[in-house]
C-alpha cells in the first residue's frame, strides 16, 4: 500500500512529527511505500535547517532527511504556510528581500495542490495533527 | 486521474489557532482540483459556520465569510454532526451555508464512502 503523510505539528512542540516518523518507518519496514510527506500549518517548522536540539534529544529534522534519502520520499512544505512562518529558501529570501534563509535543502516548496495530489496518488493519506 | 472522494473533517473552532483558516484554504484548493469534495463540521468545528461572527475584531480573517465561498469552488456537500449542534444549542438557521445535518450512523456511512479523510 502506498501512503502519503500530512504533518500539522511542529518539532519539539508537538508529538505529531515523531508519531509520523514512527508510522513511516513501520510502514516501510512492513513493505509499504511512502510517496510524500506534506508539511502544513505549524508542521512547516520541520523543514528548518537551523534547529539545534539538545544532545540528549532526537534530531527530528535529520531523521526526516535520512528517511527521505534512504527511501526516496518527497518532503514537501506548503509555501503559503511556510512563508508567513518565516521558513524560506534562498529564492524566496531574494524575492522578498529578506536577510537570511533557513529552509533545509532536502525539502521542496510546494503549493496546496500537492496536498490534494498526495491524496490522489496514494492509497491512504494520514494526517498527523497536534 | 480518477476523481477521489475527499472529506475534510473540521473539528476546530474558527478562532484561537490557524487551523480553521488553513484547512479552509486546503478545502478550496481541493475544489479547484475537481475532486469529489465534502466537508463535515463536528465538535467545536460547527462554530465556524455561525453567520454571526466578527473575526475582524480579533485581527483575523472572518471564517464565515470565507466559508461562504465554498459553493463557488464547487464544494457543495456540507454536512454537520447533529450531536454537536444539540450539545451547543445551535440550529441550522444559525449557519452561513445550507447544510445537511447527520446523525451518527449517517456520519459513519459518509466516512466509509471516502477515499481520504483529511482532519482539520
Amino acid at each position: 500500500m502506498q501512503f502519503a503523510l500530512v504533518v500539522y505539528g511542529a518539532p519539539y512542540a508537538q508529538q505529531a512529527p515523531l508519531t509520523a516518523l514512527e508510522f513511516a518507518r513501520t510502514a516501510l519496514k512492513q513493505g509499504h511505500g511512502v510517496s510524500r510527506v506534506f508539511f502544513y500549518l505549524d508542521g512547516v517548522h520541520n523543514a528548518s535547517a537551523l534547529l539545534v536540539p539538545p544532545q540528549d534529544e532526537r534530531d527530528i529534522v535529520a531523521e526526516w532527511v535520512a528517511l527521505a534519502e534512504t527511501h526516496g520520499i518527497e518532503l514537501a512544505i506548503c509555501i503559503a504556510a511556510s512563508l508567513k512562518r518565516g521558513l524560506i529558501g534562498p529564492d524566496e529570501a531574494a524575492r522578498y528581500d529578506k536577510p537570511a534563509h533557513n529552509l533545509h535543502p532536502a525539502f521542496v516548496v510546494a503549493g496546496l495542490g500537492q496536498l490534494i495530489d498526495a491524496a490522489m496518488i496514494s492509497d491512504r493519506m494520514l494526517t498527523f495533527a497536534p | 486521474m480518477t476523481r477521489k472522494r475527499i472529506l475534510f473533517l473540521v473539528r476546530h473552532p474558527p478562532y484561537g489557532s490557524a487551523v480553521a483558516q488553513e484547512i479552509l484554504d486546503a478545502i478550496l484548493v481541493a475544489g479547484v482540483f475537481e475532486q469529489d469534495v465534502s466537508v463535515l463540521f463536528a465538535d467545536d468545528g460547527i462554530y465556524q459556520l455561525l453567520a454571526a461572527q466578527h473575526g475582524g475584531l480579533l485581527g483575523a480573517r472572518d471564517v464565515a465569510k470565507a466559508l461562504g465561498a465554498l459553493p463557488a469552488y464547487d464544494v457543495e456537500q456540507i454536512y454537520v454532526a447533529a450531536e454537536a449542534m444539540r450539545l451547543r444549542h445551535l440550529d441550522a438557521s444559525d449557519f452561513v451555508l445550507p447544510v445537511r445535518v447527520l446523525e451518527p450512523q449517517a456520519i459513519a456511512d459518509l466516512l466509509s464512502q471516502q477515499h481520504t479523510v483529511v482532519s482539520g
